[in-house]
């Protein structure tokens, strides 16, 4: 589903992601990393939001940079901080996703109904965005995300702010999608999520993978913070 | 006040005014290493065009009134002061994005709202010393003044933005006053503002009457001394060396600052806060029905477009001046009519009225397109259209259909009005009408081109975008550049009047499909690239 191969992407003198490969396909695929490593800018340049340098990343076969079109209408992208249309109501940019995505209106009614239930969000969708809470932003952005049923699901640091029921929930949802065929490439530091959520993960530290593959194969017998923190020293 | 409130008042001021600088030099190069560099060049350039009116002025007067040197370069300044200050004040008072991290610290309201009227006096202070230091210089130096004129100068500079920023803030807290806690309370900031800046054009132009019943320069003096007390002291301490009037100027611009201060904290803190929270109650909200991607992208853009004080404010302001034409050119027919006898070729009041609106339409239309600001102005929610299955053209022609929504329609419906009262040549309201709809569509297009290559993501509030940001400032630029130039292209008589108004809208055209074509060729990439 995801095939990321060589990707470089430099700030002026500073490579922020330095030859990057990795593959994911049907699963749930964690991208580990302390602050400043390279998990933001390479999910944002595998949603086709930031150019690279180098490199390629291929969604369903088909390049980020040749076909954005047809690679994105398969996948949806939450940043970690999700900054909405503070001027419209929950509802009016869940419509909008949804004109975006061509979505009829039995289908978009359904699908609102039911992630708007499951992130007990239906009393909120009538108020203005720019009210809402932090996590109350979270829940409409990945409301609007998972609305179309997307094949690749990107996420950054997805769980933050989230009230520990929600975040229940999204990790709920995530294994159904995964077991449902989707992939899903996500973000965090937070390494029990991680643990106990992906089926593969990668360590990225300074723009560079420093470990991957499933989780028994990078942690073997150890915890994957006692991992991570060794590879750190090490780096 | 404490030692302690003294040093956190210091702390506060520092921060605004390095949020400002930072702000102002992150114009040029996207703060960049030569940022600070670029930005001193442009204040060098504009106090130089000062200094070249300043001395135009001081040459072609007599030396019995050269006040007006004086007197015209600081009313200048005092009335952008006063205009820019509105514009200004609501941005400092309320929208900065520290606020609630300002708030959270121990610190008194009084503090904070120095530190925020620091940074927009800061603003103001860059007004007059472009304004008024060359002419002091200029008028130093063509009347052989002593040294007691530039004390005074630099004294009445420090002095006279005083009033104008206090007159912006208050005009600023009325207006969210009005606002807060209403149901549709951006509507009404913006209907308010867009009454206020129609009371601001009519009062200009009452003043412009005022001074024309004056007759004579004493009529003129005696106007400003009525209407502007500020300016009128500090026209005659610098001229005559009165202390007396300087005292005056500093008495009352520290007096009304003082009184701001002292009054306005609570009310402004309270009006802050509530601003800033969303009072509006949940609306029962359907599941639309699946609407064409132009129509959602179009959609967007109009919510966008009107929850922006700064930017209806800013952008209104070209449709707005249009109607305020109309309107006072069918309140003054009778001086058109005698205007026209005077002329030596005796054109028809009708061609002239048709030539006037046409000018005057142009430079509206392409004086500031929301496009030219329309990319920064996605800002931090950019991420949304640039993660969805969307081609840059189906952005840019949502964009490019509100710029011209916004702005031939009303030019249209001015002209067509215009017309039947004065019977315009049926060549000229044709041309007129596609002149206006080729120039809507130019502006937009160029404000869109621009602000995709000098894009501005990096504003702690709108108006730094709107007003300030270079896109904002090149569009402005060459909008007034395009509109002069055709206009004298159309009256320069070089080619009889019909080949050069089709000449010119030729060229519009042209450039039309150019920039089209440069869209076409280049968006997505430049889209990709921000």
């Amino acid at each position: 589903m995801l095939e990321i191969s060589g990707l470089v992407k430099r700030y002026g003198d500073i490579t922020a992601v330095d030859h990057l490969s990795l593959r994911c396909h049907h699963e749930i695929y964690g991208l580990i990393g302390a602050n400043g490593a390279g998990k933001s800018t390479t999910l944002k340049a595998v949603a086709g939001i930031l150019d690279f340098d180098e490199g390629d990343i291929r969604i369903d076969g088909l390049s980020i940079r040749t076909q954005p079109l047809r690679c994105k209408q398969q996948m949806a992208y939450i940043p970690d901080n999700p900054d909405l249309y503070e001027m419209m109501r929950g509802q009016e940019y869940l419509n909008f996703v949804a004109d975006v995505y061509q979505m009829d209106t039995a289908q978009r009614r359904r699908q609102i109904q039911r992630l708007a239930a499951l992130f007990e969000m239906e009393g909120a969708l009538g108020q203005r965005i720019g009210g809402y809470s932090h996590g109350m932003k979270q829940k409409l952005a990945l409301i609007s995300a998972l609305m179309h049923d997307p094949q690749l699901l990107i996420l950054d640091e997805p769980f933050v702010g989230l009230d520990p029921k929600a975040s229940f929930t999204l990790k709920q949802l995530m294994r159904e999608l995964c077991e449902r065929g989707h992939t899903i490439f996500f973000s965090t530091h937070v390494l029990e999520v991680a643990q106990k959520l992906c089926d593969r993960i990668a360590i990225l530290m300074k723009g560079r993978i420093v470990a991957q593959g499933t989780m028994e194969e990078v942690i073997g017998q150890q915890s994957l913070e006692q991992v991570f923190l060794e590879l750190a020293d090490h780096e | 006040m404490s030692k302690r409130s003294l040093f956190q008042t210091g702390v506060l001021i520092r921060l605004s005014l390095r949020q400002l600088l930072g702000q102002l030099s992150g114009n040029f190069s996207r703060g960049g290493r030569y940022s600070a560099l670029l930005a001193g060049l442009l204040f060098l350039m504009l106090a130089a065009l000062s200094a070249l009116t300043s001395a135009s002025l001081a040459f072609s007067v007599p030396d019995s009134a050269r006040f007006l040197v004086v007197l015209s370069m600081t009313l200048t300044a005092f009335c952008l002061m006063l205009v820019f200050g509105f514009y200004h004040a609501q941005g400092y008072l309320f929208d900065f994005r520290d606020f609630d991290l300002l708030f959270s610290m121990p610190l008194t309201q009084r503090q904070i709202l120095v530190s925020k009227l620091v940074a927009l006096l800061g603003m103001m202070l860059l007004y007059s010393v472009i304004l008024i230091a060359p002419m002091t210089v200029v008028f130093g130096l063509v009347y052989s003044a002593g040294a007691e004129l530039y004390l005074i100068a630099t004294a009445g500079m420090l002095m006279l933005p005083l009033v104008p920023l206090v007159i912006g803030a208050l005009i600023a807290l009325g207006i969210r006053w009005l606002s807060a806690g209403r149901q549709h309370a951006v509507l009404w900031r913006n209907i308010v503002s867009l009454l206020m800046i129609m009371l601001l054009m009519i009062g200009m132009l009452m003043l412009s009457w005022t001074g024309k019943e004056g007759q004579d320069l004493s009529g003129m003096l005696v106007v400003t001394q009525r209407l502007f007390p500020t300016v009128s002291w500090l026209t005659r301490a610098m001229l005559h060396s009165d202390w007396l009037a300087l005292g005056k100027l500093a008495g009352v611009s520290l007096v009304s600052l003082g009184g701001f201060l002292l009054l306005c904290p609570s009310l402004w803190a309270g009006l802050n806060q509530r601003s800033r929270r969303d009072w509006t109650q949940a609306a029962k909200q359907q599941v639309a029905a699946c609407r064409p991607l132009a129509h959602a992208l179009f959609h967007k853009e109009v919510r966008r477009y009107f929850a922006s004080t700064s930017l209806v404010t800013n952008t209104l302001v070209g449709p707005l001046m249009i109607v305020v034409f109309g309107i006072g050119l069918l309140v003054e027919r009778r001086q058109l009519i005698l205007i026209a006898q005077m002329l030596p070729s005796a054109p028809s009041s009708a061609l002239i009225a048709a030539l006037l609106t046409l000018a005057v339409s142009l430079f509206c239309i392409t004086l500031m397109p929301m496009s030219a600001t329309t990319i920064s102005l996605e800002g931090r929610c950019f991420w949304i259209v640039r993660s969805l299955p969307l081609r840059a053209e189906e952005l840019f022609r949502a964009k490019l259909q509100l710029n011209f929504l916004l702005n031939a329609p009303l030019a249209w419906l001015c002209t067509l009005v215009l017309a039947a009262v004065f019977r315009f040549p049926l060549f000229y309201l044709a041309m007129s009408l596609l002149l206006q709809a080729a120039a809507a569509m130019a502006a937009g297009l160029w404000g869109l081109i621009i602000n995709l290559h000098f894009p501005r993501f990096d504003y702690d509030r709108e108006v730094v975008v709107v007003k300030q940001s270079l896109s904002a400032l090149i569009s402005v630029l060459v909008g007034m550049g395009y509109s002069f130039l055709a206009c004298a292209g159309v009256l320069s008589g070089i080619v009889p009047l019909p080949l050069a108004l089709l000449a010119v809208l030729a060229m519009t055209g042209i450039a039309d499909l150019l920039m089209m074509r440069y869209l076409h060729r280049h968006g997505e990439a430049l889209l990709r690239r921000l």
